[in-house]
């Protein structure tokens, strides 16, 4: 589907990775949603496959409010940063909090990304999503976080009944490892097969195939390569991700 | 010469008097019917300064202008809330795009916290020109708003690495001609050291 889209250039910088597409999507589709239609949408998937880079260029892109939400905060805190991420003066009290965000985003009509939303997975917090969804008017609202969170939100009916769209983040292919290769070392020309192998080292994970580029990277450094082949493979230390195992004989 | 007491042309932006941000409030305070008069009052921005800016919003579709009896002060209405933030408009009711370099530069770095220019670059939505990039990062690190994580090594064709260690809020700070960063989240400047 997306062959040959590193080719269009639409902006030089941005690496049309299908999460990030994917993403953007989403997106629209809950904004240009029919009438009478739940405007919540869900994007899950394991750690380091690019989906808070995709929320990142989202953000960007559609002018939207993106929150990290951490495990500490309280009610009061997450309304807190919204409404410093909306750039508007807070209220006193939660339920201030809650109103003030729900007009500006039904006006402003910007999308609200809260990312790590497995972290909200409890009674209260969902209650006060469900609460800024509602006081919003429907305003669009993107859950973003791990690839447990459809189960995570399960018990909690009033969000997970209001959610349009479910869409898991993909593992990276042999496409994203090329264009990630172009961006991340431009000077060098490496062969399709030692692209093959970082995909498998990195078991398509974007972040460990940005690490394994980096190996690549020094590998050619040392060698005074610009070119990597198949015979280079064995003698770059690859990264796999797993733990070192035990020393024999201590 | 020019008098002492009556500075030419736009202050920087720590010093600036009330702008377009109050206007939109104070217009917004009566959506039925806006005059140039109230809005005066209510800000003490100059009557003309107002004008200007209501007739870019008409331009814009924001407001609706109300004809008036020949010899009757004009009004407006208020037809396109876009929220809290008054919509920044150019005389013919385009949208301005000044500073979104430096807010998408600012959203990325917020976004990814650990960085080199390249990346800020590839987290932002439209082209961004390297030099901005590098320099932009070179500022705010003689400001203190960042820390190097790995320095730049040309040798080994490596670029730095900068950490976001302030934080500060959602606006970009701006990096002013009188050689300070202003950061309109806190409304602190910081001296931006290092003859840049």
């Amino acid at each position: 589907m997306l062959d040959g889209m590193e080719k269009i250039n639409l902006v030089k910088n941005v690496a049309p990775l299908r999460n990030t597409v994917l993403l953007g999507a989403i997106i629209r589709e809950v904004m240009c949603r029919d009438e009478g239609m739940p405007g919540m949408a869900c994007f899950h998937g394991f750690s380091g496959y690019g989906k808070s880079q995709a929320a990142l260029y989202n953000t960007q892109a559609t002018g939207a409010c993106w929150v990290e939400v951490k495990s500490v905060w309280t009610r009061k805190t997450l309304t807190e940063k919204i409404c410093l991420n909306l750039r508007i003066p807070t209220g006193g009290t939660i339920s201030d909090n809650v109103e003030l965000i729900g007009e500006e985003l039904s006006k402003s009509r910007r999308p609200l990304l809260l990312d790590e939303a497995h972290i909200l997975c409890t009674r209260s917090m969902t209650n006060l999503v469900h609460d800024i969804y509602e006081s919003s008017h429907g305003s669009p609202i993107v859950l973003i976080g791990e690839e447990m969170l459809p189960q995570s939100l399960a018990p909690f009916e009033r969000v997970h009944n209001r959610i349009l769209v479910w869409e898991a983040a993909q593992p990276a292919d042999l496409r994203e490892v090329g264009i990630l290769a172009h961006l991340k070392c431009p000077h060098l020309t490496i062969a399709e097969d030692v692209l093959h192998h970082t995909l498998v080292e990195s078991h398509a994970v974007a972040r460990r195939i940005v690490t394994n580029l980096h190996q690549i990277k020094d590998y050619a450094r040392i060698e005074g390569k610009t070119e990597i082949v198949a015979a280079d493979i064995p003698h770059i230390r690859w990264q796999s991700g797993k733990a070192p195992a035990p020393r024999g004989g201590m | 010469m020019a008098p002492a007491s009556k500075p030419m042309g736009r202050r920087p932006a720590d010093k600036a008097s009330a702008g377009r941000q109050e206007m939109w409030h104070a217009l917004k305070r009566t959506p039925e019917e806006i005059t140039v008069t109230a809005v005066a009052e209510a800000t003490g921005a100059h009557r003309s300064t107002v004008l200007r800016y209501l007739n870019a919003l008409t331009a814009g579709g924001y407001l609706e202008a109300i004809p008036a009896p020949a010899g009757m002060p004009g009004s407006w209405r208020l037809i396109r809330d876009v929220g809290y933030h008054a919509p920044r408009v150019r005389a013919d009711g385009s949208a301005v795009t000044q500073g979104e370099i430096t807010a998408q530069i600012w959203q990325a770095m917020i976004g990814l916290k650990r960085f080199d220019f390249r990346e800020l670059m590839q987290g932002a939505s439209i082209d961004i020109p390297e030099a901005t990039a590098k320099d932009y990062c070179k500022r705010l690190l003689a400001a203190g708003y960042l820390r190097v994580l790995v320095k730049a090594d040309p040798h080994a064709g490596r670029i730095a690495r900068y950490q976001l260690i302030r934080p500060s809020g959602p606006a970009a700070p701006q990096i002013q001609r009188v050689r300070q960063v202003y950061d309109p989240n806190t409304g602190a400047v910081y001296p931006a050291e290092g003859g840049l």
